[in-house]
Order: C-alpha cells, then sequence, then structure tokens
C-alpha cells in the first residue's frame, strides 16, 4: 500500500531563512545591501564605480561574486573602494549562504551600504533572495528591448530596473518605450532607470531612489 | 548547471522528510513550479535520476506541473491563459485596454507517494 505524505514546501524556504537573517543584522546595524544582476558585460561594474562616485560621503563596500576571478573586484579597488570576492567555483548564481560566509563581522558597522555584484547571469540570479534590501537587475542598450518578456522572473521580482549603455541608443533599434510598456505589463509599479556610465548620465535619479526607498 | 542545484535542494527536502516519517521507498514527488520558473525538465529529470540513485528515492517519478501564465486585464478584470508571454498581445480582446501579466518563479514540493 502506497501513501501521501504532503510536503508543501517551497525549495527557496531555506536560504529564504538565511537571507532574512542577513538583512536583520544589516539593518540593526543601519547598513543596507543591494543586489545588483544582469547578463556578463552589460555593465554591472561600471555602474557600481559610477554609484559609489555619486554616493560621495557614504561608505560603501563592493562584494563581488564571480565564477572563478577577482578581475572585478581589482578594478574596484583601483578606483579606491573597498571590495572583496567571492568566488562561486561554477555556480551560476549568489545564494544566501555564500554571502553569509563572505560578510565579516564588521562589515554592517562598517559600512552605510554594501552592493553587491553578482554573477552575470538573466536566469539563475533571480529568486534566489541573498538577504538585499533592494533588487536590481541591469539590462544594457545593446540586448535588446524585448528581454522582459524573454526572461520575465528576474524583471519582475526586481525593485528597480535600469537600462544601461543608453550612449549605444542611436546606433540601435532599442525602444524605451517599448521596453517600459513590457516592463509595465510584468509589473505595474516597476521603477525605471536609464543611465550611461560612460557619460556618466542618470546616477542622481538611482542614488536619490536608493536613498528614499531605503530610507537609509 | 542551475538545474542540478535545485534538484539537489529537492533531493535533501524528500528525504529528510522520508526519514522523520519512516519511509522505505519514495515512488513519485509531485513539484509545482511557476510560471516564470527557468527550469529544463529533461534536465531536471536526468539529474533526479542520478542524484537519487542508491538513495530512498531511487527510481522514484518526477512529477512535474509549470502553471500557466495568466493574462488578466486591468480594466474589465478578463483573463485568460496563455502558453508562451514572448509574442503575446497585450490589448484586451474584450475592452481594447492593456493587460499584465501574472506567474511567478515559485517551486514548491506539493508532496510525495511512499511505500
Ligand atoms: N559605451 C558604454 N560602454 C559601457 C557602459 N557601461 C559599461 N560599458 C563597457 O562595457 C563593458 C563591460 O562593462 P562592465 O562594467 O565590466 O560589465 P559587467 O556587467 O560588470 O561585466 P561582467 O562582470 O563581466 O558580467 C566594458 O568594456 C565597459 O567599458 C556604458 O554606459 N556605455
Ligand atoms: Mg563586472
Ligand atoms: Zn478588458
Amino acid at each position: 500500500m502506497t501513501r501521501i505524505i504532503k510536503i508543501d514546501k517551497s525549495i527557496h524556504e531555506d536560504n529564504k531563512i538565511c537571507a532574512d537573517r542577513i538583512r536583520k543584522q544589516a539593518r540593526e546595524n543601519t547598513c543596507f545591501l543591494i543586489n545588483i544582476m544582469g547578463s556578463p558585460g552589460c555593465g554591472k561594474t561600471s555602474l557600481i564605480i559610477e554609484l559609489i562616485k555619486t554616493m560621495r560621503n557614504r561608505s560603501v563596500l563592493v562584494i563581488e561574486g564571480d565564477v572563478d576571478s577577482d578581475v572585478d573586484a581589482r578594478k574596484i579597488i583601483s578606483e579606491g573602494f573597498d571590495s572583496v570576492q567571492i568566488q562561486t567555483g561554477g555556480a551560476c548564481h549568489l545564494d544566501a549562504y555564500m554571502l553569509e560566509q563572505s560578510l565579516m563581522p564588521d562589515y554592517f558597522k562598517k559600512y552605510d551600504f554594501i552592493l553587491i555584484e553578482n554573477i552575470g547571469n538573466l536566469i539563475c540570479t533571480s529568486g534566489h533572495d541573498i538577504g538585499a534590501d533592494l533588487n536590481i537587475v541591469l539590462l544594457s542598450v545593446p540586448e535588446g528591448d524585448d528581454k522582459p518578456m524573454k526572461y520575465p522572473a528576474i524583471f519582475k521580482d526586481s525593485d528597480a530596473v535600469i537600462i544601461t549603455k543608453h550612449d549605444y541608443i542611436q546606433l540601435s533599434d532599442f525602444s524605451i518605450e517599448m521596453f517600459r510598456n513590457n516592463l509595465l505589463s510584468l509589473k505595474e509599479n516597476a521603477e525605471l532607470f536609464i543611465t550611461s556610465s560612460k557619460q556618466k548620465t542618470g546616477f542622481e535619479e538611482i542614488c536619490s531612489f536608493i536613498i528614499t526607498t531605503l530610507k537609509a | 548547471m542551475h538545474e542540478i542545484t535545485v534538484m539537489k535542494d529537492i533531493l535533501r527536502i524528500i528525504l529528510d522528510t522520508a526519514k522523520k516519517n519512516m519511509v522505505k521507498r519514495i515512488i513519485k514527488v509531485r513539484i509545482e513550479t511557476g510560471a516564470f520558473t527557468d527550469l529544463d525538465e529533461s534536465w531536471m529529470n536526468r539529474y533526479f535520476k542520478s542524484l537519487t540513485a542508491g538513495t530512498a528515492a531511487h527510481g522514484a517519478e518526477l512529477a512535474l506541473e509549470k502553471l500557466k501564465p495568466v493574462i488578466s486585464c486591468r480594466t474589465c478584470s478578463y483573463e485568460y491563459e496563455t502558453e508562451n508571454i514572448d509574442q503575446i498581445d497585450l490589448q484586451c480582446p474584450v475592452c481594447g485596454n492593456r493587460c499584465s501579466i501574472i506567474g511567478d518563479s515559485s517551486f514548491r514540493i506539493v508532496d510525495m507517494e511512499v511505500i
């Protein structure tokens, strides 16, 4: 005789508990974690550098997630900012456990913001709560305006979407209106920003969004 | 790549449950995924098969149910299910206003059949 055992459990449940633990500890020390996602080369590292410059008097740590290198962390350090590297050893996304292991006890006291550059990927990074207070996804102009419909999960689960490399717009058929409409059909209250790290535009808006949303 | 981490999570949960319930063998595991869950079914089955080897779940069937995206009109509340949102016309067939797309990337183990 067979029997049925009810489980009714999300596979993300244990990770979520770890993520909530990180969030709670960070908040107790008024430190905020921001998860930056997007495909390889969409401009995550460049945006992070411009964003820190715009944040001026805030102390910021950048945690770089990469499969197997520390190129980005070294780049951030060479710009004069603090950075540590997490190597996932092949894993395609960061999870809360990986992040927790990389966090030193004094980070939350020392920094106002911790920016986390997730692995370059539009699929696997979504749905994995890493304990961030804000989840932001980047999409560069050369990638095309149809991406919300192809990768709905990540756009839907993000608190803000940033179109990067706006300086490429004249060379491309990317329609910001089309992109915005697609995004709004997935998420009615989506927040959309537009930047160019090359021309250094759009960063003040993101900064004030972060500060007002987090009341930081 | 991504499928293997998910299958490891599933295996851990079902084997834990099996142990707590003095299960001899797991026959079938039912899983429900959200419309936007981006996992390949054939890879999931393949990883499940190899990961369960030598465990109480060896040879178990993986019953996957993927929920469909729902297109929903904000104005007149008309709703319908669709297969693919890639080429979807978002104009409401009833009132002509713009529709929104409803779905998520959840991944839930519903239950399992055991002896
Ligand atoms: N024209 C232009 N180029 C940009 C912009 N932002 C980034 N780039 C260039 O795009 C390339 C990739 O930028 P990164 O910031 O390294 O992108 P990333 O997303 O961090 O890349 P990975 O970490 O490898 O996934 C570099 O050559 C940058 O100089 C931009 O706004 N405009
Ligand atoms: Mg980078
Ligand atoms: Zn309607």
